[in-house]
């Protein structure tokens, strides 16, 4: 008897375990003006597109230690307050709901990747929580309900529309797609067959592999036997790197393009010179002085410049974000709706990233803050990539 | 015809790449019967250690080096921690094997940790891209990891064919209980094999990473790759295993080159399955009756 | 040799079962939403394990894939829902079935193998279906993902208390139908198999016939954790059905313990709600994950339902 007694209490303190932490909430969140204001950061971290995230995330501490720095709002500081959704769309709802209601974040920055970001703003939406989101570039993420969601990057379609101009105004009609199967190559394949088409140029091949592909010699020839003037990849630095070396050592001297997925300094160290004059979306300008500054700061901060197109996207999110709650002021920081109005007021926020200029604005009807002048396009160079 | 050379040339060069990091994993097999889930990590870890090395350094020597020793260590700690104790208490295949995978996962998280998540590199050995072969291109690296390959591979061969104590390995693959019987130290075979597959496994991560680049994350799916190739060569013997690889990846460039490059993850995933269900020793190795 | 596999399942253990099963019903009385998913998530985890230790546990076949089945359970009840009606009471018969059929298909061939064959041979069919399901972006929107309009059963809509109850209850079904079967003479047949195959088939027992049962049982079950799943959060995205997700369920089924419906519901809900708990160490999650499962590879081989089972 003693012994089943036994098994039902450890039961019972088992049955115990799924509850303590759901029983008890978090502090009551009564605001008294001068308590730090907690932002909510969530992107994957540890997983696949780690490079991305933790670029992310670099961008946004850094926007934030300089804004606690110069004061914060009227003297209360930002506290940022981070969730690793491994790109994961259940862990990011997980996520969500810790940050918006066990931490009471006011507002969320997030996230890079596409399916998270989706699987966020259906969480803060719902509780009315604003979100801006600093990277996730497909459309997707803002169809639906945006009233509390906002983007500061380009868009997918931006991003293309600047990479097939480029490619009419160099009379490449026939264009070749080489795509990897991750979440970021597969998102720009529908986009770009429709944006190739509509501006009269032929598509005349489409070419898949997975990612860390060892040689893409075979999808190489295939567009080649296709007859395409130029290969878009829509690819991670690494693989186009490859690719690029797979051309040269083919002796095919096509021209290539690509968007944000190749600015990782592990193109150029792949690549060398095989690599020189990729032309590439990107958002970032170093010669602009902003970005000359930034990049000084990761430098100094975090030793390291690598992503540095991605930190820049965190931290203008978040400048984007700490200048609306400094415009609602230090008593009405913590409000979620007043920061909501307030970010959707932004007008011609100046941004690190994007070209001489660039800048954010919202409006009643558009949570799509940023606009052509975001994308910067970079070629690839003997110094790396520059801006022409 | 010059598709053809091309795409069999690129196929063989990728192939061996697949091979090097199946050859650990049958060693392990061979030596133990165990499906080792962590062999992906070994390759990491060889090759971020080396780029991380060379990256402070500059000393591709060194960085060498510190892969090579850094692959036995990490081979030793799945052994000691998981391996060894496990056998002693004669848990079956399957227990072994995941906790093969457990360790796979607390490396990998240990290496974020260490490493962080940016891709990492290491030059070539020898620079200059590639060379042309028959009219077609391979990549120089490559060629390097094929001249590397061949040696070793000769060099194994003669260890377990030509000595002793590779007959008493080959014995332990065979049929562990009896060859215990025969007073052949098992469990000494056995961890040697850990600490060989992962010299090799840091071996081939440290010619890899120049041609793909080095992350925390990519242990698990050269985990899977090795599977396949040891499965389709033949699982308990290393040089199946090898060839094994050379078919994943010609079948692999055929595939993308001939059909579609929209099937080939499917294709050598399904490769897997068929192989077992056909020729579940590997169809490089003499069928043998099994005791069913 | 385990004579312990073929007796019945301990009355008590069940007992366990139903206490914790009211435990995770009354959640909503006095958790905040958050703690609600976590225990409707918690819910879904032990029908997940529950499929798993069927299939392993008591039948002795592994599955390195099982993410797959949940996967399709999901997708199958989200192309159901956006292309018939977004209703629990037509997703589930299908999404379920559909899985059935294509695991048995599947099952036919690949159960001809064993131990760690079978292993990585289901290991290949996960990835299979993940690579698909994440490539063939036209019926299933690629990583975009899939939304799943409304939570509706029999035209109702629920909120999420009354879902996690429901959730609850199939989980509670999903237990007493497998200590039905487990108990059953095709239960018989299955842990027969798992202790001596060769006995099993001298006996009499098909033994292939069976093998495919338990797998199509099996996966049909994973693929109704998938279906909740989908209706739980109204959209899903290939990542979570990775292998990453076949990973752990196994997981949950080694800490939780082999064989014991009550380790498989322990362990299910408690790797599930383990986000949760690592919340303040989040950073170290995974190494702490797998540190848990080889500290309980080495000392627990029995899992957590193996701790009670010594002390009587």
């Amino acid at each position: 008897m003693r012994t089943s007694t036994k098994k039902v209490v450890l039961a019972a303190a088992l049955a115990g375990l799924l509850l303590p932490l759901g029983a008890c909430s978090a502090q009551s969140s009564a605001d008294d003006g001068t308590s730090p204001i907690k932002v909510g950061v969530i992107g994957d971290f540890s997983a696949g597109s780690a490079d991305m995230g933790v670029a992310m995330r670099q961008g946004v501490e850094m926007a934030a230690d300089e804004f606690n720095a110069d004061g914060g709002v009227d003297g209360r500081e930002v506290e940022l307050v981070f969730y690793d959704d491994e790109g994961d769309a259940q862990k990011a709802t997980t996520g969500a709901q810790h940050l918006a209601d066990r931490e009471k974040v006011t507002a969320v920055l997030g996230n890079p990747n596409t399916g998270t970001a989706i699987a966020t703003v259906k969480v803060t939406q719902a509780r009315g929580v604003p979100q801006i989101v600093p990277i996730a570039q497909s459309p997707e993420v803002m169809e639906g309900d945006t009233e509390y969601t906002f983007r500061t990057s380009a868009t997918n379609p931006m991003d293309i529309a600047v990479l097939v101009e480029y490619a009419k105004s160099q009379g490449w009609e026939k264009i070749g797609l080489l795509h990897d199967t991750s979440a970021y190559g597969l998102s720009g394949v529908d986009l770009i067959e429709s944006q190739v088409a509509e501006s009269g140029l032929d598509l005349v091949a489409t070419e898949r592999y997975e990612v860390g592909a060892v040689d893409l010699t075979p999808q190489a020839l295939k567009l080649k036997n296709a007859g395409a003037d130029a290969v878009v990849m829509w690819s991670l630095g690494a693989d186009g790197a490859r690719f690029a070396l797979n051309t040269d050592g083919m002796g095919w001297d096509v021209p290539l393009l690509g968007g944000r997925g190749l600015l990782f300094n592990i193109f150029g160290e792949l690549a060398g010179a095989a690599g020189e004059g990729t032309y590439a979306t990107g958002g970032f300008d170093i010669t602009k002085p902003e970005g000359a500054a930034f990049a000084e700061m990761m430098q100094d901060t975090f030793s390291t410049t690598d992503s540095i197109d991605f930190a820049v996207l965190g931290y203008d999110a978040a400048s984007v974000l700490f200048d609306a709650m400094t415009r609602v002021g230090a008593d009405g920081a913590t409000d979620r709706d007043k920061v909501r109005d307030a970010i959707e007021e932004t007008t011609d926020f100046p941004t690190v990233h994007g070209q001489e200029g660039a800048s954010i604005s919202f409006g009643p009807d558009d949570h799509e803050g940023a606009s052509e002048s975001a994308v910067v396009v970079v070629t690839y160079g003997p110094d790396g990539w520059s801006t022409n | 015809m010059e598709t053809f050379i091309q795409l069999t040339l690129v196929g063989l060069t990728t192939g061996t790449i697949y091979g090097i990091v199946a050859l650990g994993f049958s060693i392990i097999y061979a030596s133990s019967s165990i499906l080792n889930f962590a062999q992906g990590d070994f390759v990491m870890v060889g090759g971020m250690t080396g780029a991380l090395i060379y990256g402070t350094t500059q000393n591709y020597l060194l960085a060498a080096l510190g892969a090579l020793v850094a692959g036995v260590a990490i081979a030793g700690v799945v052994y000691f921690a998981a391996v060894k104790p496990l056998l002693a208490r004669r848990a079956s295949a399957i227990v072994i094997v995941m906790a093969t995978l457990a360790l796979a996962i607390v490396i990998e998280a240990v290496a974020q940790h260490l490493f962080g998540p940016s891709i990492r590199h290491l030059p070539p050995i020898v620079s200059g891209g590639s060379v042309q072969i028959l009219g077609a291109a391979v990549g120089i690296q490559n060629l390097m990891v094929l001249a590397i390959t061949i040696p070793l591979v000769v060099v194994l061969w003669l260890y377990l064919y030509r000595t002793r104590s590779g007959l008493d390995v080959r014995a332990v693959g065979v049929d562990r209980g009896a060859a215990e019987l025969l007073g052949v130290r098992t469990r000494r075979i056995t961890m040697g094999g850990f600490l060989v597959s992962g010299l090799l496994g840091a071996l081939a991560g440290f010619l890899l990473t120049p041609i793909l680049g080095a992350t925390p994350t990519m242990g698990l799916s050269y985990s899977v790759t090795g599977f396949i190739a040891a499965v389709v060569g033949g699982i308990a013997n290393p040089f199946a295993a090898l060839a094994g690889g050379v078919v994943v990846g010609l079948l692999e460039v055929y595939v993308s080159g001939y059909i579609s490059s929209s099937f080939t993850e499917v294709a050598v995933f399904l490769m897997l399955p068929i192989a077992l269900l056909l020729r579940p020793d590997g169809f490089f190795v003499p069928k043998v009756a099994r005791k069913r | 040799m385990n004579s312990k596999n073929l007796t019945q399942p301990r009355m008590i253990q069940n007992w366990i079962i139903a206490a914790i099963l009211i435990a995770l019903a009354v959640v909503p009385l006095f958790a905040d939403s958050f703690t609600v998913r976590m225990a409707t998530l918690a819910g879904i985890g032990s029908i997940l394990a529950l499929s798993l230790n069927l299939l392993y546990g008591f039948a002795g076949q592994i599955s390195f894939g099982h993410g797959g089945f949940y996967a399709l359970g999901a997708y199958g009840a989200a192309l159901v829902a956006q292309n018939l009606v977004s209703d629990l009471a037509v997703a589930i018969p299908i999404a379920v079935i559909a899985t059935i059929i294509i695991a048995s298909l599947i099952g036919a061939p690949v159960l001809r193998l064993r131990d760690h064959f079978l292993g990585l041979a289901t290991l290949a069919v996960g990835l299979v279906i993940y690579t698909v399901l994440n490539q063939w972006t036209d019926l299933t929107g690629g990583p975009s993902g899939m939304s799943i309009p409304t939570t509706a059963l029999f035209g109702i809509e629920l909120d999420s208390t009354i879902y996690h109850l429901l959730v609850i209850v199939i989980l509670a079904v999903v237990v007493i139908g497998i200590t039905t079967l487990v108990n059953s003479k095709v239960g018989w047949a299955l842990r027969a198999l798992k202790a001596d195959e060769a006995a099993a088939a001298s006996v009499g027992i098909n033994v292939a016939k069976y093998k495919i049962i338990a797998f199509g049982i099996s996966a049909g079950i994973a693929a109704l954790g998938g279906t909740l799943y989908a209706f739980l959060d109204n959209y899903i995205a290939p990542e979570t059905f990775g292998i990453h997700a076949s990973i752990m369920i196994l997981t949950m089924v080694v800490v939780g313990g082999l064989g014991s419906n009550l380790g498989a519901v322990i362990g299910g809900a408690f790797f599930i709600s383990l986000p949760m708990l690592f919340i303040e160490v989040q950073e170290y999650q995974h190494v702490i994950y797998g540190a848990v499962l080889l500290l309980f590879i080495l000392f627990l081989p029995g899992g957590i339902a193996g701790i009670r089972l010594r002390r009587s």
